[in-house]
């Protein structure tokens, strides 16, 4: 009998125990970042930061921690990594089950809206406008992340559009490479006058990833608004991207999503004449001529705009990283942020990534990454940058709309009329709560 | 000699269908396999090469040199047989007293269990997190281990099991003077054998292809399994997906090893169990 | 497994009915063993299981970002529920997907649990084929089918190709994504549930099988009056489990088709799942399990309902 008592009160503790806990785990945070201050203190202090894996980030942050270390001997830069595709969501828990973390990177926007506009992070305009001056190489992009006015998160890369062609075959074919100014209408017409063959060795005009963005980048080349009235500009993005496919100059998006086609591999095939995707594509190219599995000269340009707006408009998606508001360190995680988007920090970033800066010593050392002329640098760093997403409320259930109804256009099962009437009723259903 | 024929006849045809079923379900393994000794750009090449035109055996030492593949390997194995054996004792010892005793407010309790079995994962996610986080878990192998070792199926599948055990059995021995435990621990369980494997196989399985705990649970490179170390072969901007089949290859060996071990028990113990009630 | 299942259950008297008699019993050496067996169990499955499970029922009825403090937010997170169209598509994509993969699993394993439980010389092989499918890792298999269903060059249509000039989409259409979701849970499901019933098949003599040979039964009327009456206690337990964790289904989806193409195949979890870790809805996404989990309530009480008609002990 007493063994039984025992163990039901011993269980009964343990389960008060941890309703108690569980429930406090926020306040506990919340105080120690209260104790801790804006200061940062004398003290050693090891700070948390989060980035998604892979071996090119892995070396640039371990560069950055070297010299960041060396510069701050009281501060030591531990790092949690998650690989790419689930790094939302570890972020997400992370911070929601009370956060053991001082500072990551934001993978994409609506993680990054999500977590500023709850108050998660802390708003960065007082470090900002205190150090003006270092942050005024990445200052371009601030009003592209501001949240209501204000700024949760710094720039650090920063990446744009473009078109990458094959000189080999435009060699062949006789056709001369893209010009700088493309319309949307020129780039349509010129993949169909490079697609040729049947079969295995059927050269495609065209490539694209999946994404939404491939589409709808027209109507925000355009100044358009998802949120707007005139989805008229976006309409034409999707025709135009119809177009491609159902003409045969670019592979349909159910034959990309089944065999998982991805456009490195695709391009490096030497069976597609023009790639259309973001601009840390010469990265990858440099790497791949390096390991032999690149074997034709490419060239690039930049991203094909409409009718009606400036040459150079290209959509940017540019990366930032943000301090968590319950930080054991805030000040020296503030520290660490500012360091990577800081000249020195961008400076290392740009020997992995395309930085944010555009410091002309900075772009320098970007530059040395490429042995060849083929990169072209203007295309990279010379826009007219327009926002891939509104950093807004709703943009994460827009995003899924964008997408479920964008790809049923483009799968043929409705029309692309069908398809922006469905984004529209639907924001207006879904978003306006 | 007619009915000789067609026992002949009925038997080709199993062998046939059994045959032709297996065929059909180790088809998607032969592609794995084959992907996993392809260079990357030959993995999603059509016509499919069954055989690789370019055969690249190196995939699977490169596994080891791109990610620390035995330190994932004895993180999956020791958090997985530390579940397993969780749950095999706690869920037989619950399944147990649910099946064969009786005690105020059983019913009721089986039905939370039952209940707490119909809850998705995905909901419970967060407070959970915040639980095992209150009691300084997280980042550890124990988080996974407390977590998974005591799950409700399991309860319900032991108690299936043992209700169909003769209840005979244990009053003779009752009569005899063994206790309880010794009744479930010396004649009872050895007569549940294929319940235990069953459950075994199951959780281990499950546990060491399970993705999502260990996701939300373990930061530390030193402490992650293998479905996080395959996962980080997917970059931000390519996939090793030769890579990841070989990784997922050389992880199916110690499942099969651990069915093939208890395969026997799935037919050996049950003829005697069976006596009815 | 020859079980006696959840009719003790659902049908016996509460012991706890009378206070009084309850207070004694409880004293019983019986009772107190029972609950030492049970204890190790019950702390964990209390701790990080119930807890949790109260915790997300009672943000429900609440608003929360996962951050700021909750707020009260009454049955409005209901009334929102009901006028979501993504919570309709998901919960019809949920019931087909439900019922029809539980049918076809449960038939496809019992028909191969009978298949590899005869005189079968290699029986080890085949049963370890068989249940391959279960053991696998879902990340690197849900690639491998991609490949296998790809619509103009993958091995099925190639076959199908032989049959019909116009071979279904599979998962790049909506009309056949959520079948095809249903095959491969078949696939991988079938070799599982076939351990169940082997157990059950194992635990049914063989003198039932000689009498109704005596009795002039041929191979179906054997299956009819032999073995599906004795596995019935079986395909009941499978028909539960199945049935409770297939409503439960998430890597499925997450892993291979995010939902689409468009909502064909968004299903009730991952919407919850989206709603909550994409959206920061948790309040709402809760309330969209509470609904979910009500559903498989009511259906697993029907089953245990109808139970009697046709599980014979």
């Amino acid at each position: 009998m007493s063994n039984w008592y025992k163990a039901a009160a011993g269980f009964a503790l343990a389960a008060v125990a941890l309703t108690g806990c569980g429930s406090d785990g926020n306040d506990n945070a919340a105080g120690s970042a209260g104790k801790n201050g804006a200061e940062p203190s004398a003290e050693q202090a090891t700070i948390k930061f989060m980035f998604w894996s892979d071996s090119a980030s892995q070396s640039m942050y371990e560069e950055l921690k070297a010299k960041f270390e060396e510069q701050n001997p009281n501060i030591k830069v531990d790092f949690l990594t998650n690989d790419s595709n689930t790094y939302n969501e570890k972020l997400t828990v992370t911070l929601t089950g009370g956060g053991d973390v001082d500072a990551f990177a934001f993978k994409d926007m609506p993680t990054y809206y999500k977590l500023a506009s709850t108050g998660r992070i802390v708003a960065l305009d007082d470090e900002v406008s205190a150090n003006a001056d270092a942050f005024q190489a990445v200052s371009q992009y601030f009003d592209n992340v501001k949240i209501d006015g204000k700024l949760y998160g710094l720039p650090f890369r920063n990446d744009g559009w473009a078109v990458y062609y094959n000189k080999d075959l435009f060699d062949a074919a006789g056709v001369p490479y893209p010009d700088d100014d493309l319309t949307w209408d020129e780039y349509i017409e010129l993949a169909q006058k490079m697609t040729k063959g049947e079969g295995q060795d059927k050269i495609w005009g065209s490539f694209m990833p999946n994404w939404a963005q491939t589409w709808y980048g027209e109507g925000m080349q355009q100044g358009a608004s998802w949120y707007g009235d005139d989805l008229q500009p976006f309409l034409e993005g999707l025709e135009h991207r119809k177009a491609l496919t159902d003409s045969g100059a670019q592979a349909s998006l159910a034959e990309n999503t089944a065999t998982n086609a991805h456009y490195r591999t695709a391009f490096l095939t030497g069976k597609v004449a023009m790639v259309f995707t973001g601009t840390w594509f010469p990265g990858m190219l440099e790497q791949d001529k390096k390991d032999g599995k690149l074997n034709f000269e490419w060239g690039m340009t930049y991203s094909p705009h409409p009718e009606g707006a400036a040459n150079k408009t290209s959509m940017t998606a540019v990366v930032v990283s943000g301090v968590n508001k319950n930080a054991k360190h805030q000040a020296e995680a503030i520290k660490w942020i500012s360091f990577i988007s800081g000249e020195e920090g961008q400076k290392i970033v740009a020997k992995y990534q395309t930085p944010a800066s555009n410091a002309d010593a900075v772009r320098e050392v970007f530059k040395k990454n490429f042995t060849n002329d083929s990169v072209n640098l203007d295309a990279i760093f010379h826009l007219i940058p327009v926002p891939e997403r509104e950093v807004r409320a709703g943009i994460s259930q827009m995003d899924i709309i964008l997408d479920e109804e964008g790809s049923r256009a483009l799968l043929g099962e409705i029309s692309p009329q069908q398809a922006i009437d469905n984004i529209k009723s639907r924001r207006d259903k879904e978003i306006a709560q | 000699m007619g009915a000789l024929l067609s026992r002949g006849l009925a038997r080709t045809s199993t062998y046939v269908v059994a045959l032709i079923l297996s065929v059909v379900m180790i088809f998607p393994f032969v592609w794995m396999v084959s992907a996993s000794f392809k260079p990357q750009e030959d993995v999603f090449a059509y016509p499919i090469q069954w055989i690789p035109k370019v055969f690249q055996p190196e995939n699977y030492s490169e596994l080891w040199t791109t990610i620390p593949f035995p330190l994932y390997y004895l993180n999956s194995i020791k958090v997985s047989v530390a579940v397993t054996l969780g749950q095999l004792i706690t869920c037989s010892l619950a399944g147990y007293a649910f099946a064969r005793l009786s005690f105020p407010g059983k019913n009721k309790l089986f039905i939370i269990y039952l209940a707490a079995f119909m809850i998705p994962y995905q909901v419970i996610m967060i407070p959970q997190y915040m639980v095992v986080r209150s009691l300084g878990l997280v980042d550890s192998h124990w988080s996974l281990i407390l977590l998974e070792s005591f799950s409700a199926y399991g309860v319900f599948l032991m108690r299936q099991f043992f209700t169909g055990i003769s209840m005979e059995l244990s009053e003779a021995a009752r009569i005899d003077g063994s206790s309880e435990f010794g009744i479930f621990a010396r004649i009872i369980l050895p007569l549940a054998k294929p319940g235990l494997a069953t459950l075994g196989i199951f959780v281990f399985a499950s546990v060491w292809n399970d993705f999502q705990a260990p996701l939300i649970y373990i930061f530390s490179d030193k402490l992650k399994t293998l479905p996080l170390g395959l996962a980080s072969l997917n970059g931000e901007f390519t996939s090793e997906t030769q890579l990841i089949m070989a990784g997922a290859v050389l992880s199916l060996i110690p499942i099969v090893a651990v069915f093939l071990f208890l395969q026997r028990y799935f037919v050996s113990g049950l003829t005697v169990g069976a006596v009815k009630g | 497994m020859s079980a006696k299942t959840l009719q003790a259950t659902a049908t016996r008297a509460d012991p706890a009915a009378k206070p009084k008699r309850a207070f004694q019993r409880f004293l019983t050496p019986e009772a107190r063993t029972a609950y030492l067996f049970i204890l190790p169990n019950l702390i964990g499955f209390a701790v990080f299981i119930a807890i949790p499970g109260l915790m997300a029922f009672v943000l429900g009825f609440m608003n929360w970002d996962g951050y700021n403090p909750m707020q009260w937010n009454g049955i409005r997170n209901y009334t929102r529920l009901f006028q979501d169209s993504n919570f309709r598509i998901s919960l019809s994509n949920t019931l087909v997907y439900t019922f029809a993969s539980c049918a076809l699993v449960v038939v496809a394993a019992m028909l191969l649990a009978i298949l590899v439980n005869g005189k079968l010389k290699g029986k080890a092989f085949f049963r370890a084929a068989l249940f391959f499918p279960h053991i696998t890792s879902f990340v690197a298999i849900a690639v491998v089918w991609q490949a296998i269903m790809n619509p103009t060059q993958g091995p099925l249509n190639m076959f199908l190709k032989t049959f019909t000039d116009h071979p279904p989409g599979w998962l790049t259409s909506s009309d056949w994504a959520l079948f095809s979701l249903i095959l491969i849970t078949v696939w991988k499901m079938a070799g599982y549930y076939m351990l169940l019933f082997l157990a059950g098949l194992q635990g049914i003599s063989s003198e039932y099988y000689e009498a109704a040979r005596i009795d002039g039964a041929g191979v179906f009327r054997q299956f009819r009056s032999v073995t599906l009456p004795m596995l019935s206690p079986v395909t009941f337990f499978v028909i539960i489990t199945c049935i409770i964790s297939l409503f439960k289904s998430f890597d499925l989806v997450y892993i291979m088709t995010g939902g689409g193409p468009g909502r064909s195949t968004k299903m009730l979890v991952y919407d919850i799942y989206a709603m909550s870790f994409r959206n920061g809805e948790f309040g709402y996404a809760s309330a969209e399990a509470i609904v979910l989990f009500l559903i498989v309530l009511l259906i697993t009480y029907l089953q245990f309902k109808g139970e009697k008609r046709w599980v014979h002990y």
